[in-house]
């Protein structure tokens, strides 16, 4: 009885990727929360990473919806593989992250030899006149 | 011809940039040719007025759309560039600009053509990174961090923009825009929200003031040119598609065109002015998602135009530049420019404004008109500059200031749109803006607060509008 309660929490099966999409848009919103709230400039950098890996991970979750196997079956086999396109396309999103990141870590770098801070509000302070 | 013109529109800039990134090159001059075959392309295509829909690369391939619209984006690209290339085409550019000239053009380019949801992340993404990179091309340290800023908020913008791609996908299986209709609400705002950050539109674009402010002004005639419409046009073909986005986007649209100019209006700086100018420019541009495009051209000319011409004023302040006045050469390209975003006839910003105003009805127009009202009102801070001693008339003509100027009049010849009703509605909102800057708001001096465009609001106001979506649309 507890176990078809739980399958039915809400009309929705509670399976496997069902729960693993739930953790994933909650590491969305862990990040999201340290974006929005982290003063320091390096934290909200690493937040956003999280952010972005919570969004590349969807996509690869994406790609089980069938089944883990890897696409490689001959031609009219019925056996069920996993889906390679999200797979394909979310490795250039990877790419495009990392390289906002490393820009961004550069010049937050820069930012901090003038200002000897990384705290936002104190730069944004510095122009209010 | 596909291939034809994915080579010219896109490698070709592509492979220009490479090569002068590797030569060093700092003279603007060798990329004209490149400019003037994308402008020449898209006005054959144009005139030919055909729609073709390719892909590349096979199934799950790139997604192409080469019509009306598209090409009428990527006319304006090859235009502004063209402009702003002959503005600078004597100075010896800053090492990155001109290879970042060259890839900025390609991928815009690579924006307005592509039709699947996924390669236009990634091509937003680039510019992204260039117009980072473009931003704090002066080396100046409020220029760094307007252009981290920017890049924080534009990131964040995406991610979401790749989540609502994830719904999407996971509901059709398929990033072509086709699919638009049939992917659920939820997806729909993430993937407005995403592409309203780079697009400028109300909350989620508020990074632009100080960015398009602080930059230099051949870069924020580009930005405000260019850039800003990366965004905007596939939030145009959005809402053309789908039908939750073409009850959100206007609404969005709405709320950016009253914003900007309402803090355009009592802007103090005249490029701060003109770039929350460009912010309710963009609510002009999208309130009538089929006709956007061909609004879109002549902001991106007259703006880019007034940009390169206030780069060369002595100060920014207003107050200043009343009391010392302007020089003729300066002050001739700043009032056509000037008269051309207010709405004057055969000045490019008359058949376009029209064009959406008369499409519109109800209460969206009432609003829309007031926000033509409010434009003239803020445009009028320039028009009524004193002139000063010691100008020079004959050095006013220049070859980006003609090539401006002939560019916008044959942009409302062709749009023709010359119906007497609008030409006298139209001056009467002109000379109502002029009467109501003398009487009043020259005279006041208002402070309107600006803490909401610190890098956190900004964030915090991202997530608010997609909230706000959610609760008033449902899902």
């Amino acid at each position: 009885m507890f176990k078809t309660l739980l399958n039915y929490l809400g009309g929705v099966p509670l399976d496997v990727v069902f729960l693993a999409r739930l953790l994933l848009l909650s590491v969305i919103l862990i990040g999201l929360w340290g974006v929005l709230f982290k003063k320091n400039l390096i934290m909200k950098i690493i937040a956003m990473d999280i952010m972005n890996t919570g969004a590349i991970s969807l996509f690869v979750l994406s790609s089980w919806y069938r089944s883990k196997a890897p696409v490689i079956a001959e031609k009219g086999s019925s056996i069920p593989a996993s889906d390679p396109v999200p797979q394909a396309v979310i490795l250039t999103a990877i790419v495009v992250g990392f390289s906002v990141l490393a820009l961004l870590v550069v010049y937050v770098m820069d930012l901090s030899r003038y200002f000897h801070t990384l705290d936002t509000d104190r730069i944004q302070n510095r122009w209010k006149r | 011809m596909v291939n034809l013109s994915v080579s010219i529109l896109v490698l070709l800039p592509f492979f220009c940039g490479v090569i002068l990134l590797a030569v060093k090159g700092r003279s603007s001059r060798v990329l004209l040719p490149l400019w003037v075959a994308t402008s020449v392309l898209a006005a054959i295509m144009l005139i030919k007025g055909d729609s073709v829909h390719a892909v590349l690369g096979g199934s799950y391939g790139v997604e192409l759309m080469f019509d009306p619209s598209s090409w009428t984006f990527v006319l304006m690209n090859g235009l502004v560039f063209i402009g702003v290339t002959l503005s600078v085409i004597k100075e010896r550019l800053p090492l990155l600009s001109c290879p970042l000239m060259a890839m900025l053009h390609g991928t815009a380019n690579a924006v307005f053509i592509s039709y699947d949801l996924f390669n236009i992340f990634i091509c937003i993404e680039f510019i992204g990174i260039l117009a980072f990179l473009f931003i704090r091309l002066g080396n100046r340290i409020r220029q760094i961090w307007s252009s981290i800023q920017y890049l924080i908020v534009g990131n964040v913008g995406m991610i979401l923009y790749l989540t609502g791609c994830f719904y999407g996908y996971s509901a059709t299986g398929s990033f072509s825009m086709e699919t638009l209709p049939a992917i659920p609400a939820i997806a729909i705002y993430l993937l407005v929200i995403g592409l309203s950050v780079k697009g400028g539109v109300f909350l989620a674009g508020l990074w632009l003031p100080e960015a398009h402010g602080e930059a230099e002004s051949a870069v924020s005639a580009l930005l405000s040119g260019v850039i800003v419409n990366c965004g905007i046009a596939p939030l145009l073909r959005l809402a053309e598609l789908s039908p939750v986005a073409a009850r959100v986007v206007p609404l969005l649209a709405l709320a950016s065109a009253i914003y900007g100019v309402i803090y355009a209006m009592f802007d103090k700086d005249i490029k701060k002015l003109l770039a929350y100018s460009t912010i309710s420019q963009a609510g002009f541009i999208l309130i009538v998602p089929a006709a956007g495009h061909l609004y879109a051209i002549s902001h991106g000319l007259f703006k880019s135009w007034l940009f390169l011409a206030a780069g060369k004023l002595p100060s920014r302040s207003f107050e200043q530049l009343k009391k010392e006045g302007i020089k003729v050469q300066v002050w001739l390209p700043l009032l056509i420019g000037a008269l051309a975003i207010s709405g004057m006839p055969v000045l490019g910003g008359f058949g376009a404004k029209s064009m959406i105003l008369g499409k519109l009805s109800g209460l969206p127009a009432i609003l829309m008109y007031m926000a033509a009202l409010g434009t003239a009102i803020s445009f009028a801070k320039i028009i009524f500059l004193p002139l000063a001693e010691g100008g020079d008339l004959a050095k006013a003509v220049s070859f980006s200031g003609a090539f401006y100027f002939l560019s916008l009049v044959l942009r409302d010849v062709i749009a023709g749109y010359f119906g007497v009703a609008f030409i006298l509605k139209t001056l009467f909102i002109i000379g109502a803006g002029w009467l109501i800057y003398l009487a009043i708001t020259s005279r006041r001096k208002i402070e309107l607060p600006k803490s909401v465009e610190g890098l956190d609001h900004i964030l915090g106001l991202l997530f608010v509008v997609l909230l706000l979506m959610i609760v008033v649309f449902g899902s």
